[in-house]
């Protein structure tokens, strides 16, 4: 069995603790497991593709610089999506955009061309939708409708109460209910 | 049965995070309340147009991600001060335990001789086995107790090196194993 295979039946916390003694393979073996989800998440509060990589290396380069400050009883996937949350808003501060972000007009460049003109459009208002929320409630309805995860989870990674995520998540619902009237279905 | 709309339960609802004696509140109120059905209907339909918005598109395949962290990853996790000073501390740790084998076999000199001898204090005082052996060997072997003083400080000064060496050997190895975790991890 080779190392890397070895690592696969690792916990979080075995790697995390193999890192900290400076074990990049295992640290290669987190990257593995969380890349798209950090990718995604950091893609979801930037809503730059290009953004998003660099952003989401950066936030793996800050997990390994920080793993001292990871509780192998939390998460880690909690840990590195705040983690990641942060490294794509101070990205986007780096950025200084000549117009305000929700207003660009630009098409969504995830989608195919294959895509249906009404999908995309649908795709382009829900990204223009998101990305005009307030950071601290996108954050939480990021983490919730495309991470998947618990308040509890959701808690630990942006270090605030329970009952914080729920206010928040139903802020960003109320909001998004209104900018997309026009695509829900009555 | 609940009586009032729970408009603002409904998002913790559908996330299925409440306890399960308020979700079967929450569903028998839901049976006789058409304008909450509806505000559930809503946030169904909410959630499925955010799905409308697809994940970003992978720009690079995990291997070439992993790699490129990799690259960016300095030669160490960082640590918090305190242990980096401890680290240096135990990195030149031999130098203190040979300062303090000089200082002990210096002292064991003085003691065997000086204690022994100068101020004509029986070499018993000293302690060792060879001091109770002088009963018998007074008679057989002249200057015995000076002999007996050399032997007990010779002792002595063996156990100390001993223990001197195990500690060297135990710190060698520690180093050798993290030479050996660094090297594993590339």
């Amino acid at each position: 069995m080779t190392v890397t295979a070895a690592l696969q039946g690792w916990t979080d916390a075995e790697l995390a603790a193999a890192s900290l003694s400076g074990d990049r393979q295992a640290f290669d073996e987190l990257v593995c497991r969380y890349r798209a989800g950090v990718v995604g998440v950091v893609y979801r509060m930037s809503g730059d593709p290009n953004l998003a990589e660099e952003a989401a290396q950066e936030a793996f380069v800050r997990a390994w610089q920080n793993l001292h400050s990871y509780k192998t009883s939390h998460p880690f996937r909690s840990w590195v999506y705040r983690i990641a949350i942060n490294a794509a808003l101070d990205s986007l501060r780096q950025q200084t955009p000549l117009v305000e972000l929700e207003n660009l007009d630009l098409p969504s460049p995830e989608i195919v061309p294959e895509d249906s003109l009404e999908e995309q459009e649908r795709a382009r208002a829900v990204r223009q939708a998101v990305l005009a929320l307030p950071a601290a409630s996108r954050a939480v309805l990021v983490l919730r409708e495309y991470e998947g995860l618990t308040y509890a989870e959701i808690a630990a990674a942006l270090d605030i109460p329970s009952g914080t995520v729920m206010s928040r998540l139903s802020y960003a619902r109320n909001l998004l209910r209104q900018s997309l009237a026009a695509y829900l279905e009555t | 049965m609940m009586n009032r709309h729970i408009k603002n339960l409904i998002s913790a609802y559908m996330d299925g995070e409440l306890s399960p004696r308020q979700q079967l509140q929450i569903d028998e109120h839901l049976e006789s309340c058409a304008e909450c059905r509806q505000a559930v209907e809503q946030e169904q339909s909410l959630s499925s147009l955010l799905a409308a918005w697809p994940a970003p598109p992978a720009r690079t395949s995990p291997a070439v991600f992993t790699s490129q962290v990799r690259l960016r990853l300095p030669r160490t996790p960082f640590e918090p001060s305190w242990r980096r000073h401890l680290r240096t501390a135990w990195r030149y740790a031999p130098l203190g335990l040979a300062a303090m084998w000089a200082f002990g076999q210096a002292a064991l000199l003085v003691l065997t001789f000086a204690w022994a001898a100068q101020l004509n204090l029986p070499v018993e005082l000293g302690g060792g086995v060879f001091g109770l052996l002088s009963p018998w060997m007074e008679g057989i072997l002249p200057g015995w107790e000076l002999l007996a003083a050399g032997l007990n400080g010779l002792t002595l000064s063996l156990g100390l090196s001993l223990v001197a060496a195990g500690l060297f050997m135990g710190w060698f190895a520690s180093q050798w194993i993290a030479h050996k975790n660094n090297s594993l991890g590339g």
